[in-house]
């Protein structure tokens, strides 16, 4: 199997993930990621890291709100750990909410005066160096940013917040995930992960357009960078990856009778700026409205992707809606054309096959997301079983927060056995989940996970079911 | 001797009550002044939770019945010692109001007689700190025993709770004089008022001494027990607000649950 050669290299180690490290950014790839935000990096030496890192934090602690309370409330209670998907699965304390916390709040301790008086027994830290800070960075990339440990939480106290804090310090002394920070330089220069081009987007839209026409006998006129009501964003791994959900989009589109274009400046929903740094996040978002006022577009339609999703409906939503433009999922779109008659389904066409509806975490902790796809599931399928786990308390895929990257496969495969036993604890053929890092991560560990367990698990978004059970 | 006595519990409890109200205020403040927000926007830990009510009664019901707190693969050490520890505290902190005002003003305010105020007291109490107690014991286990959760999907995953290996000496100092504190104070409630009727006005000569700004240590000077617990409970009030005891300020500024989500508006597509 293609990752075979991974699981030599890294082995998985129960209590000790620290092989998992992530790959690192090469200089000019950072560079160029800095010129893209206009930021100058202000260390090289490792000494000035060292420093830097120090600073930031506290600079952080300082002003950011849920640095600040998540540092001073926390009382270690210990319920983030049996909520936290990557330490049920892996048994490394650092490799936990609280793991990773004290790596930082150690730091921060020291700056303190029980830290100056205590030292250790206040758990501050001794001497922080560069092997400290590769120790923060590996585990700080291993989270999911599921968002899990911060609904454990009785504070409310989100450690990925903080994770995500952390990154972006990291990230501005030139220390970046190069899977991430790979991504994201292909979106500020193409406007998508994918590196896609306006002719292969068009190309693809072509090709997709023949095969619904072969399918469904309809000939879809599909507008790419006109004007239009309404802007849709799939995801650019819809446009050759998962281009069942992709159908899906254009076919509901046409036949719940929504003007909508496409923009090859926008052939993509997601944003790792997320991942990254905010600043980052802020640019990508930025992209999306330019080219949604650029369009005069009145409503943005995002695509199956759950990260995008938390990232569009949190920020660029009311970025979006200081001009008069509204922001839904597709699904909210599905829903509201199935209460409203506007659209028929035959769930017959999706088959007896047992599909699992499985949250796409960023949609259940983040963007308030559950309901519609369980109602357009039942509408679509003829049977269906909500894990045990569900909503808030879906698992994450493994994939999230840039852990899609090749060199951690092995231990995502790990991650990715709690959503496994879970749909086959409920007996299910199908894994439905609605979201474009879900996806790419199933396609990475199903072979693995199948060959472990003996059994022959499938997947897919919701929008190629909405396609298949479509009656035009 | 007695100067030394006077300015302990004489002068010193106001002292206390400055820094446990300046220190509080310039907590929240700190919170309130941090104004960054990780990613620039908030999001919430609550499904579809949009409106100011249902932020609210979120915020109430996790101060006041901890529902978040069995978790959802059942950890029910945390949920029953915090219920039991801190209900238990909180009635315990009203009955102290009893040894506050004196007996005197508490029949002719709230027709308290002083044997009605002895039987509440010793009952209920007594309960309250047994309740606080039993609590407080039970985190205490959890944090030094290295417990196993079961998290149940097909298999079972054995989770382990290091609790341990993330305690430090300042969650043990909290939970140490906590300890100590309440273990007097049912001490004196069940084992001396009960014999000793008289108890509690010896302490509330002193308390309302201090309230009406004319300090007298002399109603305590021979309880020594009553002593160590107000120096105890002295120190612990001076701690509070500089440590993680402000956890329950906390749910008012908490950024992931004291502000309503946006609201997605699904009414107009098109």
């Amino acid at each position: 199997m293609s990752f075979d050669k991974v699981f030599k290299e890294r082995p998985f180690k129960w209590g000790d993930v620290s092989n998992f490290m992530h790959y690192l950014a090469d200089e000019k790839l950072v560079s160029r990621l800095h010129e893209a935000i206009k930021f100058k990096q202000p260390v090289a030496t490792d000494e000035e890291k060292v420093e830097y890192f120090r600073r930031r934090l506290l600079e952080e602690y300082e002003n950011n709100k849920n640095v600040r309370m998540a540092v001073d409330v926390c009382v270690h209670c210990g319920q983030c750990l049996n909520a936290c998907p990557t330490y049920i699965t892996t048994g490394d304390p650092y490799n936990s909410p609280l793991g990773r916390a004290e790596l930082i709040r150690a730091v921060i301790k020291a700056d303190k005066v029980s830290g100056k008086l205590f030292g250790k027994a206040v758990g501050a830290v001794r001497k922080i160096d560069m092997d400290y800070i590769r120790k923060v960075y590996t585990y700080y990339w291993l989270c999911l940013i599921c968002r899990r440990c911060g609904y454990a939480c009785p504070f409310g106290v989100e450690q990925t917040d903080v994770t995500r804090v952390v990154r972006g310090i990291l990230y501005e002394m030139g220390m970046a995930s190069r899977f991430t920070a790979l991504t994201v330089d292909a979106h500020w220069k193409s406007g998508n992960n994918m590196n896609l081009t306006p002719g292969a987007v068009k190309s693809i839209i072509d090709f997709v357009v023949k095969e619904i026409k072969q399918e469904k006998g309809i000939e879809l006129k599909v507008k790419i960078d006109e004007p239009a009501y309404a802007l849709l964003l799939p995801s650019s791994a819809d446009y050759f990856m998962n281009m069942e959900t992709l159908k899906g989009y254009l076919l509901f589109l046409y036949a719940a009778g929504i003007d909508y274009t496409l923009s090859t400046r926008a052939a993509e929903t997601a944003n790792f700026g997320l991942f990254l740094h905010p600043k980052h996040l802020q640019g990508l978002a930025e992209k999306y409205v330019s080219v949604a006022r650029e369009l005069g577009v009145k409503l943005v339609i995002a695509g199956e992707c759950g990260h995008a999703w938390r990232a569009h409906k949190n920020y660029t939503l009311p970025r979006l809606r200081e001009y008069g433009i509204e922001l839904v999922h597709i699904h909210h779109l599905v829903a509201k054309a199935i209460r409203e008659g506007k659209i028929k389904l035959n769930p017959e066409a999706n088959g007896n096959i047992i599909y699992t509806y499985q949250d796409p975490c960023q949609y259940a902790r983040g963007g308030d997301l559950t309901e519609e796809p369980r109602f357009i599931l039942s509408h679509v399928a003829k049977r269906w079983v909500d894990p045990e786990h569900n909503r808030s308390w879906t698992w994450c895929c493994g994939g999230q927060g840039g852990n899609l990257t090749d060199e951690v496969v092995p231990l995502v495969t790990q991650y990715a056995r709690l959503w496994y036993e879970e749909a086959l604890r409920k007996d299910a053929q199908w894994v439905i989940r609605p979201c474009s890092i879900c996806k790419a991560q199933l396609s990475h560990v199903i072979p693995y996970l199948n060959k472990m367990y003996g059994k022959e698990i499938k997947y897919s978004g919701l929008m190629d079911l909405v396609y298949r059970a479509l009656v035009i | 001797m007695n100067e030394l006595y006077l300015v302990l519990y004489g002068y010193i409890p106001y002292a206390v009550v400055a820094i446990f109200l300046v220190g509080i205020v310039y907590r929240m403040v700190t919170w309130v002044t941090a104004k960054g927000l990780v990613g620039l926007y908030n999001a919430n830990v609550c499904l579809y939770r949009d409106g100011w009510g249902s932020t609210t009664a979120e915020v109430l019901k996790r101060i006041f019945i901890f529902y978040t707190l069995p978790g959802r693969d059942r950890d029910w050490s945390l949920f029953i010692g915090s219920f039991l520890f801190h209900w238990g505290i909180w009635i315990a902190l009203i009955g102290h109001l009893g040894v506050i005002i004196p007996g005197t003003y508490l029949e002719k305010w709230f027709g308290l007689t002083p044997s009605l105020h002895q039987m509440i007291a010793l009952y209920v109490g007594g309960t309250a700190g047994t309740i606080a107690l039993i609590g407080l014991l039970i985190l205490i286990a959890r944090r030094i025993t290295g417990r196993t959760i079961t998290v149940r999907v097909m298999n079972e995953y054995k989770v382990r709770i290091p609790l341990r290996m993330f305690s430090f000496l300042d969650d043990y100092f909290a939970v140490a004089i906590l300890l100590a504190i309440i273990v007097l104070g049912l001490y004196q409630t069940l084992g001396i008022t009960p014999y000793n009727p008289a108890y509690v006005d010896v302490i509330s000569k002193w308390m309302w001494s201090l309230v009406t700004l004319h300090p007298s240590i002399e109603p305590i000077m021979s309880y020594p027990i009553l002593q160590v617990h107000a120096l105890l409970a002295m120190i612990f009030i001076a701690y509070f607000p500089w440590s993680k005891m402000m956890h329950p300020f906390s749910f008012l500024f908490m950024p992931t649950i004291a502000r309503p989500a946006i609201k997605v508006k699904t009414t107009e597509m098109g």
